[in-house]
């Protein structure tokens, strides 16, 4: 006893500067033996606890996965619809209704929108994250507009990178491949004392695009035979006080590369992106405080050199404290301000202004209630409109929208081994800033937003299971949903039509309809003897609907099946990992100038491989392949899919 | 805020019953001795803690003075694998209830692991632990359920954490809220 108390006063002396933390997802995850979120409703949850249906892709999963991309790892890893529609052209959404520039889908990276407001879509080639910096990737299927606002509606993915205060990540990736295909990516962390670190990440990246299938119409307006992108991100978190830390993101990324739009026809998208923000997270006395600030800015070019610029604004406050034992209450303001250039034209822009209140309960042991609502109130201003040829007057661009949505759930675990979950939703999705206002004569044809259209309201029901099976140290999961989508919008997926007072054919978004989706996901993954492991996710969608024509297809856009599966090895400094891919018929239409053409995708599979060796504890040598299984296959209305086999080296230091 | 309605009280009720009922069908019956990765647990639940422990600090598996048996399971724990929290090296140590409580009240000891011998003397180390900022943990629910011990803590099959809060505020202890939320409190 006298030893150790005299060891103990030696201990004592070095009082540890560290002291109780903000949220640490790492060591949360350590804690509890599970991945860690708070995507489902802004409080900090086990993944196996959560109200949603949601996937948590690990950073092991990602580097196993051999992917260079971030829809190539969701595509091997879940059952979302992930369209493929060149060498970096992506579309990916949940539960049918997939078209080319998913609007329905919202991408965040650490909480920050990078969802473009000017087309609603994603542009997976130009996010400004590296590989090696992702901690997980969340993917939450089905609405969560009561957390996130607007266009939460398909789902959403919320990418989650290391935190430059606890974690150290710093590696090289060098990677070489048929095609021309070249990547250089880099990440480096330093720590700036207890509680504080900085993380830069930078990457490069060209090829050669998959080139053929390409209509003569994209011909004319040219085609980027080389795409390339650089990105760079830095992100810093600072302890001010104890549980207090300030943080400050910026990120830059340049991209050059074909998209299929959805108005169905490639275009070269030259874009710039940029954005700053500034966080504070505070564990107080009156629970968890966090204040953010950001602005997102988009420039680019497309289709016959129209320009825009666009830019969001988001000032955001939360509280999320635990009253008594079993309550947790999360109140949220939230202030966005949106605005969309038209090069030499008109402007549009407009403010939201947000509250929402999520309640946590746990009624008893094992089963835990959670309900959250939010409201939208939308001011929409124009300006600029009067030039012909002009569809609207500026006055109707001057509109307001106030809109609710909320999330309410039930887990119940009636075992150690078993989670049931029982939830509804509903999401909104608001059209996009060139939905609503864009203004361009392209060809002899104005391309006209409408700013009349309505938001599109989704209703979700769902019932899931889940069971732990520690004999294979997996698990096997269902879940049956039922969606309702009324008011899909067609963006500028509509064929050229005659106005009324117009001189000009236009193009303009309409609402076409309402859409059903309802189907079953099945999940299921585990270990094997010998250093096997194996999972698969299969979704069945079928989408049924009454929608006006257009060259939007969303009834067929998305297959009825899809199934992934994957097959691993480990021994040694050797790793295998085998991903296939099946999924059954779709189609779409592609712009042929005069006219429209149907495309259709049959039944397909697809393969993906990694084959990797580690030399030492700092070098992984690997070779991937995508694509294994024919030279040339089709897989999407967009350009048939190449094989591609890939070399890399990765550094971790 | 902790009254209730009477419409969400029975409500309550009447879904703890249901909970309880399913929990002891599934979870068969409840096993108290620690494990080293209970001990594990303890160690990263420190993390969690106000005020956290100190570099080297000590995690002590408290066992009833006289009961060789007790005392060697609780050496066996001690001499396990070593526990860190975060980078911090913790050190273990098998301590009888008189000196666990000596070394809470001098404050050279960071959480006092309980073992199934050392439960009767709960109340006794509760008392010794007041306002010490020691936190008190054992591995079945029901000292925590009578506000006698801090944190109830088990690794399998499933992490499970209970905190008593009552217990908790006598002992001098808080808890980050992240954590809080994501633990069972009572």
């Amino acid at each position: 006893m006298r030893r150790l108390s005299a060891g103990l006063a030696a201990a004592l002396l070095l009082a540890g500067a560290a002291r109780a933390q903000t949220i640490n997802y790492g060591a949360l995850e350590a804690l509890f033996g599970e991945p860690v979120t708070a995507s489902a409703t802004g409080k900090p949850q086990r993944v196996s606890e959560v109200p949603v249906d949601m996937t948590i892709i690990t950073a092991e999963q990602i580097r196993r996965s051999g992917a260079h991309d971030i829809p190539t790892v969701l595509a091997r890893y879940t059952s979302l619809d992930v369209q493929q529609y060149a060498a970096t052209s992506f579309s990916v959404g949940a539960r049918g209704l997939t078209t080319p520039m998913n609007q329905r889908l919202l991408v965040l990276v650490d909480g920050r929108q990078v969802y473009l407001d000017d087309y609603g879509r994603t542009d997976w080639y130009n996010l400004p994250v590296q590989l090696a910096e992702i901690r997980q990737i969340e993917v939450v299927r089905g609405p969560n507009s009561a957390l996130y606002g607007f266009n939460a509606v398909a789902g959403v993915i919320n990418i989650v990178t290391y935190s430059p205060a606890y974690d150290r990540v710093n590696s090289v990736v060098v990677r070489g491949g048929t095609h021309g295909y070249g990547e250089a990516s880099g990440v480096v962390t330093a720590p700036l004392g207890p509680g504080s670190g900085i993380r830069l990440s930078a990457g490069l990246r060209r090829e050669t695009d998959w080139l053929r299938g390409h209509t003569p119409l994209e011909g004319f307006y040219g085609i980027e035979q080389q795409p390339a992108r650089g990105q760079f991100a830095a992100n810093a978190l600072f302890r001010l006080a104890e549980g207090v830390q300030l943080g400050f993101d910026a990120s830059y990324a340049r991209s050059r590369a074909d998209d299929l739009t959805v108005a169905a026809i490639f275009g070269t998208f030259d874009q710039q992106t940029w954005s700053l923000r500034s966080r504070l997270i505070a564990d107080t006395r009156f629970g968890l405080i966090e204040a953010a600030i950001y602005h997102n800015a988009l420039s680019t070019e497309t289709l016959g050199g129209v320009r825009v610029t666009q830019g969001v604004t988001v000032a955001q406050l939360s509280d999320t404290v635990k009253l008594g034992a079993a309550h947790t209450l999360r109140a949220s303001v939230e202030f966005r301000h949106n605005a969309l250039q038209n090069e030499g034209g008109p402007t549009l822009h407009y403010n939201i202004v947000s509250t929402g209140l999520m309640w946590n309960w746990a009624i008893a042991r094992g089963l835990e209630s959670t309900v959250a609502l939010r409201w939208d109130q939308l001011s929409l201003h124009g300006h600029g409109y009067e030039t012909p040829p002009s569809a609207f007057a500026n006055a109707a661009y001057d509109r307001g929208i106030g809109v609710l949505a909320y999330n309410a759930g039930l887990v119940w675990r009636p075992s150690e081994l078993d989670s049931l979950r029982l939830s509804a939703a509903r999401g909104i999705g608001l059209p996009s800033l060139t939905d609503l206002g864009l203004h361009a004569v392209s060809n002899g044809v104005l391309v006209s937003g409408n700013p009349r259209l309505a938001p599109t309201v989704v209703d979700n029901y769902e019932l899931g299971w889940r069971r732990r099976i520690p004999a294979m140290e997996g698990h096997v999961g269902v879940t049956g949903f039922y969606q309702v989508n009324r008011g899909l919008g067609s963006s500028l997926g509509v064929a050229p039509g005659l106005l009324a007072g117009l001189p000009v054919p236009a193009i303009v978004p309409v609402n076409l309809g309402p859409a059903r989706s309802y189907g079953v996901e099945l999940s299921a993954a585990g270990r094997l003897p010998f250093g096997f492991d194996w999972g698969a996710e299969y979704r069945l969608a079928v989408v049924e609907g009454d929608l006006a024509p257009a060259v939007i297809n969303y009834l067929d856009a998305s297959p009825r099946h899809l199934l992934s599966a994957r097959l691993g090895w480990g021994g040694g400094p050797y790793r295998a990992d085998l991903f296939l891919r099946y999924a059954t018929t779709m189609s779409g239409y592609r712009d042929m100038g005069q006219r429209y053409a149907a495309v259709t995708v049959d039944d397909y599979i697809s393969a993906g491989a990694r084959l990797a060796w580690r030399l030492d504890e700092k070098l992984t040598l690997a070779v991937e392949g995508s694509d294994l299984l024919h030279e040339r296959q089709r897989q999407s209305i967009g350009l048939p899919a190449r094989r591609q086999l890939y070399l890399s080296l990765r550094v971790d230091f | 805020m902790n009254a209730r309605c009477p419409i969400t009280s029975r409500l309550a009720r009447a879904a703890w019953l249901l909970g309880a009922l399913a929990l002891a069908l599934a979870a068969g019956p409840l096993r108290a001795e620690a494990t080293p990765r209970d001990v594990q647990l303890l160690a990263r639940a420190l993390g969690f803690v106000d005020p956290l422990p100190a570099r080297g600090a000590v995690l002590a598996i408290v066992y009833a003075a006289g009961d060789p048996a007790a005392r060697a399971a609780a050496e066996r724990l001690a001499a396990g694998e070593p526990v860190r929290l975060g980078v911090v090296p913790l050190r273990l140590a098998a301590v009888s209830v008189g000196e666990a409580v000596d070394l809470a009240r001098s404050r050279q000891v960071a959480a006092l692991l309980l073992t199934e011998s050392a439960l009767p003397e709960a109340e006794r180390i509760a008392r010794g632990v007041a306002g010490t900022g020691v936190l008190t943990a054992a591995t079945e629910p029901g000292p925590v359920e009578r506000d006698r011990i801090v944190l109830a803590v088990r690794a399998a099959p499933r992490v499970e954490i209970l905190a008593s809060r009552s217990a908790a505020r006598d002992a001098g202890i808080g808890f980050a809220a992240a954590f809080r939320m994501m633990i069972q409190e009572r």
